[in-house]
This record gives structure tokens, C-alpha cells and sequence, in this order.
């Protein structure tokens, strides 16, 4: 029996009662959720799995959202990051946007629409991975037509890099 | 800009625009963890045959919402407290509780540190000052360092009464400049409240001394 796919996040908020409400909340949807209160978890957790979107407490003790938005788009290029705050402004909207967030909500925000954003993210994370897988397929036939199959194996191998 | 008189109209607005807006950063998380605990109380009931986990999830539920309220209720207390702090340009303060309720009001900056209020067994230190203006020093002074100092780590705050008035001391600020610590703005609010400060290198202290009484002045 086949069951529906959940989406892989990656929640991460310093607000404890907050992250573990929310998450079950979550959970009991189409999210399969995954927790760190703190940036420098998040960032560790993210490097042992693979998420599909990031919800990301902009203001934290430990590392600024921001600063775990960078490193997360840095390292996971499908990832998709929306942002989360209580202290919302338009000068930390524009800069997470210009880091590359794909959307900012503020709390206490309606379930309903947080739910709404995580699919936008997640299908924008898709459309993003089949365009990318679609141009190296295309860049593997031109090869293959010349290449030796060392050639081959070792973009089949960068392949396997940029999933990461 | 300002005047001998105190910090000008603007910089008092900048101050409570600060203090609201961490204190409504703090509200708006508690009520986003009632909000989501009414939310998943009602997606639990909402479900034809709930488990027994899901009758235990109401309760922490409950209690979720209920510890949330409490907080709330203390975010509010305290700033009703530093609401009255404007109703007399000059009023007796207790110096410690008046640090330690500014203390909390900048705790809830996102990257503030621990604040220790230490016990000096002063008992009550009482001086005559301007308290809205002394809570805009001592929140400036935390500020300063949250941000000059390693993210987490305790700052810990010292209230004596000492001959002729009273002395804040806070740890580790004595090893910066006072250029990094206090903007020229804050630096003339001393001297708006009567105070000096000093500087203690070698035990890493910044201290403010402060006045058993401030010269009254219109608009201190």
C-alpha cells in the first residue's frame, strides 16, 4: 500500500513549548517534521539529513536566523527557507529575501496560511530540482556521445554532489 | 540633539519604542505557542476516534496554554511597572528593583544574555533620581553588553549604596573603551542624573555612580 509522500522540514525555533506544539501540529499533516532550538543545531541536524524546506526563527541566543539562512542555502542548494519572526520588519524581510528566503512570516501567524507557504516552498524546491536534474541529463547525453565512461562516471559523480 | 535639561523628545520616544517592541516580541511568541495549542487541541477533537496519546497532547496542551498565560501576564505586570516610571519627572527608586525590572525588559531583546542580579546584602539602595531616565541608562548599558560580549554569556549586575548616593556595577564592561560602550548620548544621560562613571580595569567593571538626590531641573 502506497502512502503519500510527506514533506521533509526542518523547524527550527528557540521557543520550546512553541517548536514542539507547532511540529505536532504539523505532524499530523503532510509534514514529516524534524526539530533544533538552536541555529547551530539546525545546522548540524541539516548536514545529517535531507530536508525538503527549512522553518527558520529569524532571532535566536545563539547564531540570527539570518545567519543560519546563509549557511543552510550556502551548503543544501534545493533547500527552500521561509523565515518565521516576532519582531517582523521590512529591512530583515528584504534581507532574508536578498539571502535568498522564500517567504517571511510573521508570528503569531494562521495555520492555515504557514501550512499554504510550506507547500509553495516545497513545490518551488521541486520545480527547482527538475530543472537542474533536466540540464545535467542533457549534459550527460552530449557526453555520453563522446566521452569515455570515466568521463561519464565522473559527472555522474558531481551529479551525486549538488544533491547534497 | 539635546539639552542640559535630559535627552530630547526624540531619543525618549527611540527608548520606549526599544522597550515596546521587545516587550511585544515576547507577547507574540507566547501567544503563538497559545495559538498553536488551541490549534492542535482542536485538530485533536476534531478527530472521530482520538487515541489515548492524543488525550494526553489536551493536557500538555492545557498546560502549555496556561504557563503561556502566566507569562504573559508577568510581561504585562512588568511593563505596566515601567509605564508608571514617567509619572513623576522626579521620584525615590530602589535601585535594585529598578535594574532588575529594566533587566527583564531587555531581556527580551532575541540576543540578549542572562542577567544576574547580584546580592550585595545592601539591603534597599533608595536615591532620588529621574526613573525614567536612569531605566533608559541601565537598558542602554545592558545593550552594549549583549552586543559586546560572546552571545550566552552572563552579565552580571552589582546595586550598592555607597556615601552619597548609590553605584551600579556591571562585569566584564570595565575591559572595553568607553567610546565601544556608551554612545555620546548615553554618556550625557549620566550626567543628566547627576552620576560619573568609573572605569575599573583591573576587575573588568564599568561602574555609575549615582546621586542620593539629582539636582531638579525641568524636564529631568
Amino acid at each position: 500500500m502506497s502512502e503519500k509522500k510527506k514533506i521533509k522540514l526542518l523547524f527550527v525555533d528557540d521557543e520550546v513549548k512553541f517548536l514542539e506544539t507547532a511540529a505536532k501540529r504539523l505532524g499530523r499533516g503532510d509534514f514529516d517534521v524534524t526539530t533544533a532550538t538552536n541555529g547551530r543545531d539546525a545546522i548540524k541536524v541539516a548536514k545529517r539529513g535531507k530536508f525538503d524546506v527549512a522553518l527558520l526563527d529569524l532571532r535566536m541566543p545563539d547564531l540570527d536566523g539570518s545567519e543560519v539562512l546563509k549557511a543552510l542555502k550556502k551548503r543544501h542548494k534545493f533547500l527552500e527557507v521561509i523565515m518565521l519572526t516576532a519582531h517582523a520588519s521590512i529591512d530583515s524581510a528584504v534581507e532574508c529575501t536578498k539571502l535568498g528566503a522564500f517567504d517571511y512570516l510573521e508570528k503569531p501567524y494562521e495555520f492555515d496560511g504557514l501550512v499554504e507557504a510550506l507547500r509553495r516552498a516545497y513545490e518551488a524546491r521541486l520545480r527547482k530540482k527538475f530543472q537542474h536534474d533536466k540540464k545535467r541529463m542533457e549534459h550527460l547525453e552530449v557526453l555520453s556521445m563522446g566521452s569515455s565512461p570515466m568521463g561519464i562516471l565522473r559527472s555522474l559523480l558531481t551529479l551525486d554532489d549538488d544533491e547534497k | 540633539m539635546t539639552s542640559d535639561a535630559g535627552v530630547n523628545g526624540e531619543e525618549r520616544v527611540r527608548f520606549l519604542g526599544r522597550v515596546i517592541a521587545s516587550v511585544s516580541h515576547e507577547l507574540k511568541n507566547a501567544l503563538a505557542t497559545v495559538s498553536e495549542s488551541a490549534g492542535l487541541i482542536s485538530d485533536i477533537l476534531r478527530d472521530p476516534a482520538p487515541s489515548e496519546q492524543d488525550a494526553a497532547e489536551v493536557r500538555v496542551c492545557a498546560e502549555a496554554v496556561a504557563d503561556e498565560l502566566r507569562r504573559s501576564f508577568g510581561i504585562i505586570g512588568r511593563l505596566n511597572a515601567f509605564a508608571h516610571s514617567a509619572d513623576h519627572a522626579i521620584a525615590e527608586v530602589e535601585v535594585r528593583g529598578l535594574v532588575d525590572l529594566t533587566a527583564a525588559l531587555a531581556g527580551y531583546l532575541s540576543f540578549a544574555s542572562p542577567v544576574r542580579i547580584m546580592d550585595t546584602g545592601d539591603g534597599e539602595v533608595r536615591i532620588e533620581t529621574s526613573p525614567l531616565q536612569l531605566e533608559d541608562l541601565v537598558y542602554r548599558l545592558l545593550e552594549s553588553a549583549f552586543r559586546l560580549r560572546h552571545r550566552g554569556s552572563e552579565v552580571r549586575v552589582a546595586v550598592r549604596g555607597v556615601e552619597g548616593g548609590a553605584e551600579i556595577r556591571l562585569s566584564e564592561l570595565g575591559r572595553y573603551r568607553l567610546d565601544d560602550l556608551l554612545s555620546e548620548e548615553s554618556r550625557h544621560l549620566v550626567g543628566v542624573l547627576g552620576g560619573h562613571l568609573l572605569l575599573d580595569a583591573e576587575v573588568g567593571e564599568l561602574g555609575i555612580r549615582l546621586p542620593h538626590r539629582i539636582r531638579s531641573r525641568s524636564g529631568a
